[in-house]
C-alpha cells in the first residue's frame, strides 16, 4: 500500500516537472526578453555589441497584435501566417551605447555609406542558419535603420523551417565583412526553445 | 600550565589561518598562457586562413593565365620576325597590365593579412577579456619567444582551458 502511494507520489511530481508552463502574454514577452532563458544572446566584440533575439510565433504575433493586455482575438491566424518560418533580431549597437552604430569608428563619409549599402542590400547573403547538418540560407531580410535616434540598429531575419528543427541547437552564423569584426556564431540551443512557457489563450 | 600551552596552540593556528587567508584575499590570482599556442589553435584563425590562401590562389590562377597569354604573343612575334608591329604594341600593353595586377593583388594581399590579423586579435582579446573576468584573475600573462617572462611555473598554465573557453565562445554560447 505504502509503495502504491510513493510510485503514484512519483509519477505525480514527473507528470507537474514534464509539463509545459503557461504564461499571459505579458510574461511570455518577458520570458523570451529575459537573457537568462537563453532565447537572447549578447555578444561583445571590439567597439561593437550583438545581440540575438529568437522569436517565437506567439511572440512575434503579440508584438504583430500590438498589445499585451490579454485580448487574444486574431491571435490564431497571426500565428499561422508566421509559422513558416524561425525568425530573429539581430542588432548592432556601439559598446558607448552613443554613437549611432553606423558612424561608430568610419574614416569619412564614404565609411558611412558603404555601410549602409551592405546592411541594406548585402549583408542577408552572409547570415545562415546551421542546424545539424544543414545550412540554411537567409529567406528573410530587413534592416531597420536608426536615423542616429539610437545607437543601435536591427535586422529582422528569418529562416525556413525544417524537419530537424525541433532536435538541433540553431546556430546563427553572420559572416560581416564591412565592421572589420569576421563570423559571430550564436547558438540558440532547442532545449531552451522546448522550455518556452505556452501563451494561455482565452476561449 | 596545560591550559596555557592549549590557549597559545589555539592562538597560533589561529594566526595561521588567519593569515594565509589574508594572504590569498590580497595575493593577486595570476597565470600564464600559451599565445601561438592559443592563436594558432583558434577556429576563426584557420578559417580566415583557409579563406586568404584560397583568394591567394584565385589571385595566382588570374596572373597565370594573363602570363600564358603573353608568352603565346611574344611567341607570335618571335616566328613572325618582329615585323607586326601592332603584336609588340599589344605585348606591352598586356606585360604592363600584368604588372599592375600583380602590384594591385600584392597591395590587396597584405592588407587582408593585415586585416585578418586585426579581426583574429580583436575577438582573441574580448575572449581572454571574459575568460579573465569569468575565472576571478587578477592578471594572465602572455608567454611567447619575446623574452619579457625569463621563467613560468607549468603549473600556472591555462592555455588549455582557455583554448577550450575560445573555442566555445566562437562556436556561439
Amino acid at each position: 500500500m505504502k509503495s502504491t502511494a510513493l510510485v503514484c507520489c512519483i509519477i505525480a511530481l514527473l507528470f507537474i516537472s514534464c509539463a509545459t508552463p503557461e504564461a499571459t502574454q505579458e510574461e511570455l514577452v518577458k520570458y523570451v526578453e529575459d537573457e537568462g532563458n537563453g532565447l537572447k544572446i549578447k555578444e561583445e566584440v571590439g567597439e561593437f555589441v550583438f545581440t540575438l533575439q529568437y522569436k517565437p510565433i506567439e511572440y512575434m504575433a503579440i508584438n504583430e497584435l500590438g498589445n499585451k493586455n490579454g485580448d487574444t482575438t486574431g491571435l490564431a491566424g497571426t500565428k499561422e501566417a508566421l509559422s513558416e518560418m524561425e525568425q530573429f533580431n539581430l542588432t548592432i549597437e556601439s559598446k558607448d551605447g552613443k554613437t549611432e552604430m553606423l558612424k561608430n569608428q568610419i574614416q569619412n563619409d564614404e565609411d558611412y555609406f558603404r555601410r549602409i549599402e551592405y546592411f541594406s542590400m548585402a549583408a542577408e547573403k552572409d547570415i545562415k542558419m546551421i542546424s545539424g547538418k544543414d545550412t540554411l540560407p537567409c529567406v528573410l531580410y530587413h534592416f531597420e535603420r536608426s536615423y542616429d535616434i539610437t545607437p543601435y540598429s536591427k535586422m529582422v531575419i528569418g529562416f525556413k523551417k525544417n524537419a530537424k528543427e525541433n532536435i538541433e541547437d540553431r546556430v546563427i552564423s553572420f559572416n560581416e565583412s564591412i565592421l572589420g569584426i569576421g563570423t559571430i556564431n550564436f547558438r540558440v540551443k532547442n532545449k531552451d526553445i522546448k522550455n518556452i512557457p505556452q501563451l494561455i489563450v482565452a476561449k | 600550565m596545560k591550559k596555557k600551552v592549549i590557549i597559545i596552540a589555539f592562538s597560533v593556528a589561529v594566526f595561521c589561518v588567519l593569515g594565509s587567508a589574508i594572504y590569498l584575499w590580497v595575493l593577486p590570482k595570476t597565470a600564464y598562457v600559451e599565445v601561438a599556442n592559443l592563436y594558432d589553435s583558434f577556429e576563426m584563425k584557420k578559417e580566415l586562413e583557409t579563406k586568404f590562401q584560397k583568394t591567394q590562389k584565385e589571385r595566382e590562377k588570374i596572373l597565370d593565365s594573363l602570363k600564358t597569354e603573353l608568352s603565346f604573343i611574344s611567341r607570335k612575334i618571335e616566328i613572325s620576325g618582329r615585323k607586326n608591329t601592332s603584336e609588340i604594341e599589344e605585348f606591352y600593353k598586356k606585360r604592363e597590365n600584368i604588372e599592375l595586377k600583380q602590384q594591385q593583388f600584392d597591395e590587396d594581399t597584405d592588407a587582408m593579412a593585415e586585416e585578418f590579423k586585426s579581426q583574429i586579435w580583436k575577438r582573441l582579446n574580448q575572449y581572454i577579456d571574459d575568460y579573465g573576468k569569468a575565472k576571478g584573475y587578477d592578471y594572465l600573462y602572455g608567454v611567447d619567444n619575446s623574452y619579457t617572462f625569463l621563467y613560468h611555473k607549468k603549473g600556472n598554465d591555462i592555455t588549455e582551458d582557455l583554448k577550450k573557453y575560445v573555442e566555445q565562445r566562437y562556436k556561439g554560447k
